[in-house]
């Protein structure tokens, strides 16, 4: 067998093709669901079953993840199509943020990662690796992002939406909720079919969109993974709060999807406190995300959300596995 | 053509490229060089899912004819109206199709004739105040470009990738991540032999006590009860032989070499037949480790340099790969070979069969699991290459 000449690049190559064959599939998901709420979704709708109560609807988006499972990858341009379709920004940057967590698969892969990671290989079908259980880390990861994604539902409340939103998405979302659907799709009800026409023509520019970020995302960290040499585990645990931020910052850099990204934090050998930032973290704040949000929020609120979360975040970590 | 038709039918064909390419790796077979087999049938379904979205978009691309693919910038600030009526063709092409009044601004960027013929995606409030500021843009050049750009970005990494992706990882990669494993799995046992939950650490100061795996379920639940504040569970007294109903890793107690036997297959020759993981993993186990000091072991690895841990130059890496979703979180499982001389001619990234005794020894950076080797022999890459 002749071996390939193989490099850095050829390494980038596989890395990028592998994210992307596997992130692709669910961001077309999205791009589908975003298409679909664009033609048949009538506006004003999600404002009449929110509740009334701002606090009440941020709450329950915090939590919609576990009727509306949606990965991170799809989930930016599903959530960019229902704020202009009226979703209050404040609950829309919640689901956002806390779907990718707070959803039953998250939640089954996180248990399966911290009971056996590694379990086919174990010999004794016991786990190898763990410092505490399944069930506390996955509530662990559940009770924090679910703080963390509520408060910053209640700061979005605060500020004015042309302070978060990109120009683009604002202009949808000016007025939401008092266009009937018969004027909002006149030209698509016209014609038979024509709202399906709409949902894909929908669907095909938000995939170009969205694509779009996530291939920049995806690249840059394949070129992390494959040219940054890496001698710097025993940093992780020189001492905790260390490894807190390098594992965030880890996790900003990987873009693991949120449904693998327990089985990378079950097998580091940092503190409970590292590994519960990690899981949080990642899936709300990373490289291909921040591209990502780059569709819909402008640059300097999604500057401060990658700031504010990591410091969040890793205060409560640090201090949530001392309680 | 002009600009928007022509992008128009770039997107569609950018989406053709994608489906095009997702079906090719799934039909090819590369897929599986690539993700776990969970996530390959979303690779293929992505694959039908883009050309028949690409398929729709092209048949109905006169229904849509001239979609200019951009998003019309308006701000809160845009205090006029958009109220003028367009053509009868026109209609279909709005995806949020409306009626705009003639009074656009004098800053208006274009001219929204009855044939514009492009897509306003967006709602529009009935109740613009008619003022004639404009705070908006309007710009084709812009849009344009930056649909440009995206299809781009969308097509030419994805093509470079596919032309010169190896489908495999280079030496220097695996070397470096390999590395990575093999400290996490050391400073892992040290963390566990420092503050190992329930059976193991309660009788890690009784040299009388037998070894017992402190990694069992039962450990596991009795330092999770510990973190919640939580009675710990009742579990089988450590040292206690494990109920022969007893699934495994609940309470194994001793461990002897008939529960090794039961477990691992055995060839002819009486070796354990062990994949590299399962011994890289047995590190830390202390009973285990105990059985297994010595016993006679084959596998089947790829061959690469021994880059650390390698005083005498002894050695070779023995490793697999381990994927949980896809090859980018691919994790090298290695263990070191030892020759005790200089190891033989062999090809780098190889598979060979390797034959020698099983031994776990400290080395500078802690414990790792060693081969001694007796002998390899090259053979070709099994069904299961890639670990998932």
């Amino acid at each position: 067998m002749d071996t390939p000449a193989l490099s850095p690049f050829t390494d980038f190559c596989y890395l990028f093709l592998s994210i992307l064959l596997e992130g692709a599939p669910f961001i077309l998901l999205g791009t589908v669901i975003s298409g679909l709420i664009d033609a048949y979704l009538p506006p004003g709708l999600i404002d009449r079953w929110l509740p009334r109560n701002r606090v009440m609807a941020v709450i329950l988006s915090a939590l919609m993840g576990l009727i509306f499972p949606v990965c991170e990858c799809a989930i930016v341009p599903v959530i960019r199509r229902l704020i202009r379709k009226g979703l209050p920004v404040s609950c829309a940057i919640t689901y956002m943020l806390a779907a990718p967590i707070i959803n039953p698969i998250v939640v089954l892969s996180t248990m399966k990662a911290f009971t056996s990671s590694v379990g086919q290989f174990s010999l004794r079908g016991a786990e190898t690796v763990v410092a505490a259980g399944p069930i506390y880390m996955s509530g662990s990861r559940l009770l924090i992002a679910f703080i963390v994604t509520v408060g910053v539902g209640l700061l979005v409340l605060l500020v004015k939406k042309e302070s978060v939103l990109k120009a683009g998405v604002l202009a949808g979302s000016a007025h939401p909720g008092t266009f009937t659907d018969d004027l909002a799709h006149t030209g698509a009800n016209s014609v038979s079919g024509g709202k399906l026409v709409l949902a894909m023509r929908t669907t095909m520019r938000d995939f170009v969109d969205t694509a779009m970020y996530f291939s920049i995302g995806i690249a840059i960290t394949s070129v992390f993974k494959a040219y940054v040499t890496q001698d710097l585990i025993v940093l992780f645990n020189q001492s905790e709060g260390l490894g807190i931020v390098l594992m965030m910052a880890l996790a900003f850099v990987l873009s693991l999807c949120s449904t693998s990204d327990a089985f990378i934090a079950a097998n580091f050998p940092v503190s409970q406190a590292a590994k519960l930032a990690f899981l949080v973290y990642g899936p709300m704040m990373d490289v291909k995300l921040t591209f990502m949000y780059l569709s819909v929020f402008r640059g300097k609120f999604v500057a401060l959300l990658a700031i504010g979360l990591f410091v969040v975040i890793g205060l409560l970590s640090y201090y949530w596995v001392r309680l | 053509m002009d600009m928007k038709k022509f992008l128009h039918l770039a997107s569609i064909l950018t989406l053709m490229v994608w489906g095009g390419m997702f079906l090719y790796f799934y039909v090819d077979g590369r897929v599986e060089k690539f993700l776990s087999p969970s996530f390959r049938l979303y690779a293929l379904l992505a694959g039908i899912g883009l050309i028949i979205l690409a398929l729709f978009n092209f048949l109905n691309r006169e229904r849509s004819a001239g979609v200019c693919n951009h998003e019309h910038l308006h701000g809160d600030d845009c205090q006029h109206d958009h109220h003028h009526d367009h053509g009868d063709d026109h209609g279909l092409e709005h995806s949020d199709a409306h009626h705009h009044e003639p009074e656009h601004g004098e800053g208006c960027a274009h001219d929204h004739k009855a044939d514009c013929g492009h897509d306003h995606s967006h709602d529009h409030h009935p109740e613009h105040a008619p003022v004639a500021t404009v705070g908006h843009v309007h710009s084709h050049d812009e849009s344009s470009g930056s649909m440009l750009f995206n299809l781009i970005i969308l097509l030419v990494p994805l093509l470079a990738a596919a032309a010169y992706s190896k489908d495999q990882f280079s030496s220097e990669y695996l070397a470096k991540w390999g590395r990575i494993e093999r400290q996490m799995m050391q400073m892992r046992v040290a963390q566990a032999n420092q503050s190992s939950p329930a059976t193991a650490s309660a009788k890690a100061d009784d040299p009388t006590a037998p070894l017992t795996n402190p990694y069992t379920s039962d450990a596991i639940a009795a330092a999770e009860a510990e973190a919640l504040g939580l009675p710990a569970p009742s579990a089988a007294p450590a040292g206690s032989a494990a109920p022969a109903d007893t699934p495994p890793g609940n309470a194994w107690g001793t461990f002897t070499i008939e529960d090794l036997k039961k477990l691992v297959p055995q060839s002819t020759s009486g070796d354990f037949l062990l994949d590299v993981p399962q011994i890289f993993y047995t590190a830390g186990d202390r009973e285990l480790m105990a059985v297994m000091e010595g016993i006679p072991v084959e596998t089947t690895a790829q061959l690469m340099p021994e880059t650390h841990d390698n005083p005498n130059q002894t050695r070779l890496k023995a490793f697999r790969l381990f994927i949980e979703c896809c090859a980018a979180d691919a994790r090298p499982i290695s263990i070191p070979v030892d020759f005790e001389k200089a190891p033989p001619d062999y090809q780098e990234m190889g598979w060979y069969r390797l034959y020698g005794t099983l031994h776990f020894v400290e080395e500078e950076n802690g414990l790792v699991p060693l081969m001694k080797m007796n002998r390899i022999e090259p053979t070709t890459e099994p069904t299961d290459g890639l670990l998932f």
